[in-house]
């Protein structure tokens, strides 16, 4: 386990720690002000969360919505409602044991289905034909949206989308051929050319260095269960579109290595195998303007209608008092 | 060694981060059921909804083919409790004008 691996464990049981205690203390505390800032523990951890899974943007609208406006209104009605004096024992509870037995059973229902469902893993493997053998590749990464171009018969994922540069390649085989020992990645990157004559767009393909080189050399290891594994890690792409070849190398090495992926193979020499995205904010945006358009609005009209509502309800009678 | 690596959260992190999200639903549940004083309710159900988008951005990050719409949907669900919970408060600061508190057992002018 590397240093860094440690660190992220950690950081995350701390504040898995915080989260938990955090509730706890919402739960279980005689005092309504000391629930409110526990809570306010819990909404950080929150967004601590969703900073560990790359959600950035989510992470963001966690800590202005959630501890900047909602836990502020919940504190300001404490405040409204108590007076300072009445604070310390502010926050009764009843029916305590048949509530905790009743949290506990279902608390335990919903670790036994989470421990023993069976969740699928986030590298999605694509049969693809090797002569003489039947090898796997895949691409892992985050936020998954590809498509498998194996729909198309190619067998390769295609148009999947790595948040912050960050994933990795695999390719997996039972069996080998004889004399083969290592995966040789290649990992191309293009940008878009406008040009002044066609409509469509053309794509100008840059090889991107992999280890320094143009290429990257992954020896095959054994590993239980899966057979003989080769994975390159993909840290630090730029933002962009991508596409990407794997081909097997033998010991020999005048034997040509055998190509099992090949560069766009989705099709079109345009296609793209994957693309980078700098952080979940554009896909996020391009999401809320084109297909979550409608529950946008919806949304920005219920805002306005509570907007009204509040101020309704909390306003003075006057008319009453004359 | 290697059943330690069972509960590390970079090994198996949807795991991890369901169990966390689970308590703190079981937590906000808890609240919901015993507490008498309507801001405290509201607070239970602010962790009901933080331990549901927990799961949403979990299912998204980690399960194959999700593609974005859990990280979308939790958006909604952050306007929607932000709108429930202006609502619920000016609510509670109405009961409080018109009984002098805001215990939840207290506001029973409407029970038949």
């Amino acid at each position: 386990m590397s240093s860094g691996e440690i660190v992220v464990n950690l950081l995350f049981y701390v504040f898995a720690i915080v989260a938990i205690g955090g509730a706890v203390a919402v739960a279980a505390s005689q005092n309504i002000v000391r629930s409110a800032f526990s809570l306010l523990a819990v909404l950080f951890s929150a967004a601590a969360f969703y900073a560990f899974m790359r959600a950035d943007f989510v992470f963001a609208a966690q800590v202005l919505i959630y501890v900047g406006g909602i836990l502020v209104l919940i504190i300001f009605a404490i405040m409204l409602t108590h007076r300072i004096t009445d604070v310390q024992v502010s926050n009764e509870s009843s029916h305590g044991p048949a509530s905790m037995f009743a949290c506990l059973c279902v608390l335990f229902s919903l670790v036994v289905v989470i421990a023993t469902y069976k969740w699928t893993r986030s590298e999605r493997p694509v049969d693809v034909t090797v002569p003489g053998t039947k090898a796997t590749v895949s691409l892992g990464m985050l936020q998954a949206d590809a498509q498998y171009a194996a729909d198309r018969g190619t067998g390769v994922p295609r148009d999947g989308m790595l948040i912050d540069g960050r994933g990795w390649l695999v390719v997996r085989a039972p069996d080998l051929p004889a004399g083969v020992v290592a995966a040789r990645f290649h990992v191309e990157g293009g940008t878009p050319v406008k040009e002044k004559e066609s409509a469509t767009k053309a794509w100008t393909w840059k090889t991107q260095p992999l280890r320094g080189a143009d290429h990257a050399d992954v020896v095959f290891d054994e590993r239980r269960g899966v057979g003989r594994e080769a994975r390159l890690e993909l840290t630090g792409l730029p933002a962009g579109r991508y596409r990407w070849g794997v081909s097997l190398v033998s010991e020999k090495s005048d034997v040509k290595p055998t190509e099992i992926a090949r560069f766009g193979a989705a099709g079109a020499g345009e296609a793209s195998d994957f693309r980078v995205e700098a952080g979940l904010s554009r896909p996020i945006g391009m999401a809320l303007m084109g297909p979550y358009l409608l529950p946008f609005e919806v949304v920005s009209v219920l805002l306005l209608a509570a907007l009204i509502g509040a101020a309704f309800l909390a306003r003075k009678e006057v008319k009453e008092q004359r | 060694m290697n059943d330690l690596h069972q509960f590390m959260f970079t090994r198996r992190p949807l795991e991890t981060l369901l169990v966390v999200s689970a308590i703190i639903f079981v937590a906000g549940l808890y609240t919901i059921m015993t507490r008498k004083n309507a801001v405290s309710i509201l607070m239970g159900v602010e962790l009901v909804l933080n331990a549901a988008n927990i799961n949403f951005v979990a299912f998204a990050t980690f399960v194959p083919r999700a593609g974005l719409h859990g990280s979308v949907f939790v958006l909604f669900v952050i306007v929607l409790a932000a709108a429930e919970a202006a609502v619920a408060l000016a609510i509670i600061i109405g009961i409080y004008q018109n009984f002098g508190r805001v215990d939840v057992d207290q506001a029973d002018v409407m029970k038949g």
